[in-house]
């Protein structure tokens, strides 16, 4: 296992066409996995490809442990992959799979019949491993894969959207299964993913992308709690967060224009107002900050328009009549009394806020953003 | 001769679906389905893949024909009712636009078409209106081939969302959108179709989603409809295992153990715990006189407590923003997933203490997986 490196790595696909990889620097640590997340045509499966050996560089370099490997074919890198629709041979029996990439390197035969014994064991694929793969769940052949996949130990393990042929359940299952495999053996990892369910639970960082930029790379939990602009803000978190333009008033008080709601920010935060002018604020909440109570008639600031049960959370639309219509969602404990129409009182706390410039949509306060 | 079309207003009694049957070659695709949507009510249909979602929506649109069982709209037996004359909507999962036309004429070709049959062609919404909801106000000039995999689905979702159907089929779809859009869309659309005059059914293999968008859920596996219900009393009373699996992030846990009784009590024991019933099982564990059960926690019901009575080694843990997702190995070998908002960093490896709250228990048969009730 090594340590990876992207410098300043370009990915142009033809002349004319914007770089579908801008300026790339990024570093996968030993023992880590490096989650790449993004909506499709960000840049993510490029990088991926260019790791790999798939598609050439325009410019920059990849190091693997310190040596650059733009130049080597694929075969030389010792990468092995996981697919999305797993690649195995039907008719290949769950052992004869796994033991392939070693019958091509020609092992000895009990070094072989060792290496498949450790990988079906660790894998959990030894009562099935004299069955054909063809007929298999697929979370059984993505394991399989996987094994395939450990067998040669491998530099670097890229995994491309692992988990996004398989249903719920065997999807949360595999998971934690992966992220338990990858910790226990220290395997340095790539995951290209667009589901931040995925990405969160698995990767140790995540590196988000955008229009071929890299935005933020960061743990899964400080991109929940500092994202650096209002891209990650919105593509990290489930339902995401809500987004109100903002003024700031003389005392320092932030108004959202929600009506009995006055945000006003701790001490040690207000230094970053200083420099906004009054109403380029955009303030984001979550909408498991957002507190709901049922509000005595004159208490009430919001009408509940949409409630969507979602087992043991409910997640609530809520409208700010007046002069300035608004929308805002709340997450609360489910099942919850509410119900369409009713008049409630929600309080946000300060502390819970986060605050964007609305011109460079930047996080005013993030230092985790890309330098 | 010409077919005199009912009176939709004094008969709308939405669709219902009695007992139909289905089998391709060796494979049961469906078998005895029978469910029933009413005018502006949403059916989530849902099921892991392969479990005959797709087949009951071809079977209800007339496009496959079923072995046995009847499909009646109004009351009426369409058996005999071609495909075209059903005035079905059909959201196709592969989405099946016309490659040679535009968004535009693709959204607007269901229209054309009832135009071209002397039949008016109707509309509950205005096209620019439902562009704008569907954010693709500015794709309408492109062909297909020409827009990425969430545009084409939306394109097919307006055309199918454009007409004035006696019954609208969605079969998946929002699948392939992004996190933040499938959030609006899924409250928008859903709004849309509670004013409407027509049945909804909405088809997905996502339980999350499945309980945000439907009044009723029915919930299909391997061919059978395992439980119809509102959305709270499938999440909180699931039919059988195969159901509890299906919902919740993440679903359930699922114990095997034995009932047996404690000084007049009946208390639950695995190899790894043992836990009293709550008061709500009491009587049923008792007059059902079962002793190979299967428990159902769901893992906001496990409270991690330093002197918690159980303890198991932590197996992996998942850090989500809001909360954490931490996997507890127990002494028999099971595992026990636990959803908490406490943030204290966790080993794998190391011990951990746990209670669970007996309120929400769940308890299935141990031959068949069906809940005890």
């Amino acid at each position: 296992m090594a340590v990876v490196e992207f410098q300043e790595v370009n990915k142009r696909y033809a002349d004319g066409q914007a770089l579908a990889v801008d300026s790339l620097n990024l570093r996968c640590n030993e023992g880590e996995m490096l989650a790449l997340l993004g909506p499709s045509g960000c840049g993510k499966s490029s990088t991926l490809k260019m790791a790999a050996g798939l598609e050439d560089l325009t410019s920059g370099e990849i190091f693997f442990g310190g040596k650059p490997i733009s130049a080597l074919p694929p075969a030389q890198r010792n990468i092995a992959m996981v697919f999305e629709d797993y690649c195995l041979y039907p008719n290949l029996s769950v052992e004869d799979n796994i033991g392939f990439p070693l019958t091509v390197q020609r092992v000895t035969a009990t070094e072989l019949a060792k290496r498949v014994d450790e990988i079906t064991a660790m894998l959990g694929l030894e009562a099935i491993r004299k069955q054909p793969v063809r007929g298999l769940s697929g979370g059984a052949q993505q394991r399989v894969s996987i094994g395939r996949a450990l067998i040669r130990e491998p530099n670097l393990v890229l995994f491309d959207e692992p988990l996004s042929h398989l249903d719920g359940d065997q999807r949360v299952h595999l998971r934690s299964e992966i992220s338990r495999l990858q910790k226990s053996r220290g395997l340095t990892s790539i995951l290209v993913t667009h589901d931040q369910n995925e990405a969160t639970a698995m990767a140790d960082r995540i590196a988000i992308m955008h229009g071929g930029k890299l935005q933020q790379v960061a743990t899964p939990r400080e991109l929940y709690l500092r994202p650096a602009n209002i891209f990650v803000a919105n593509f990290i978190g489930e339902p995401p967060m809500n987004m109100l333009d903002a003024g700031v008033e003389d005392g320092g008080t932030i108004d959202v224009g929600i009506p009995g709601l006055e945000l006003v920010l701790a001490p040690d935060r207000r230094k970053v107002l200083d420099s906004q002018k009054a109403g380029d604020l955009v303030v984001g909440v979550r909408p498991e900050h957002v507190a709901v109570v049922p509000a005595a008639s004159g208490d009430a600031n919001v009408r509940l328009t949409y409630r969507e049960p979602r087992g043991d959370v409910d997640v609530l639309t809520l409208a700010i009549d007046g002069p300035k219509p608004l929308e805002l969602v709340a997450e609360v404990d489910g099942p919850s009394p509410y119900r369409v129409n009713d008049l409630l009182r929600i309080d946000i706390l300060a502390d819970h806020i986060h605050l964007f410039d609305r011109e460079s949509e930047a996080n005013l306060e993030a230092a985790g953003g890309v330098q | 001769m010409t077919i005199q079309a009912p009176n939709l207003q004094a008969t709308r009694q939405g669709l219902s679906v009695e007992a139909l049957s289905k089998r391709f070659g060796n494979v049961e695709a469906l078998r005895d389905a029978t469910l029933s949507v009413e005018p502006g009510e949403v059916l989530a249909l849902v099921g892991p893949s392969g479990a005959g979602k797709t087949t009951l929506c071809r079977i209800i649109a007339g496009l496959t024909a079923a072995d046995a069982g009847c499909v009646r709209f109004d009351s009426e037996d369409i058996a005999d009712m071609p495909a075209g004359q059903r005035r079905v909507a059909l959201m196709f999962e592969s989405y099946a636009l016309y490659p040679h036309l535009t968004v535009r004429e693709n959204i607007l070709s269901p229209l054309k078409a009832r135009a071209r049959g002397g039949k008016p062609g109707g509309s509950f919404i205005g096209f620019d209106e439902l562009l704008a909801v569907l954010e693709i106000a500015h794709l309408v000039d492109r062909l297909p081939a020409a827009l990425s995999g969430g545009q084409k689905q939306r394109a097919a979702l307006a055309r199918a969302l454009i007409q004035d159907p006696r019954l609208l089929m969605l079969d998946e779809p929002i699948s392939h959108l992004d996190a933040k859009l499938r959030h609006k869309l899924r409250g928008e659309i859903r709004r849309m179709l509670g004013t409407r005059r027509h049945p909804s059914i909405w088809s997905t293999p996502d339980g999350l989603e499945a309980l945000s968008v439907g009044d009723r859920i029915a919930v299909i596996h391997s061919g059978r409809i395992e439980q119809i219900g509102t959305p709270e009393e499938i999440f909180r009373r699931p039919a059988s295992i195969k159901v509890a699996r299906l919902f919740g992030d993440p679903p359930a846990n699922i114990l095997g153990g034995e009932l047996s009784d404690e000084a007049g009590k009946a208390v639950f024991a695995s190899s790894s715990l043992k836990l009293d019933l709550p008061p709500r099982l009491q009587e049923l564990a008792r007059s059902r006189n079962k002793k190979n059960v299967y428990i159902g926690v769901n893992p906001t019901d496990i409270q991690i407590d330093g002197n918690g009575r159980f303890s198991g080694s932590i197996y992996s843990v998942e850090a989500f923003g809001k909360n954490y997702i931490v996997t507890v190995q127990l002494n028999g070998g099971e595992l026990v997933k636990i959803k908490t908002k406490d943030p204290t960093e966790r080993k794998i490896g190391s011990n951990l203490s746990f209670d669970i709250s007996p309120t929400g228990l769940m308890l299935f048969d141990g031959d068949h997986g069906t809940a005890l009730a």
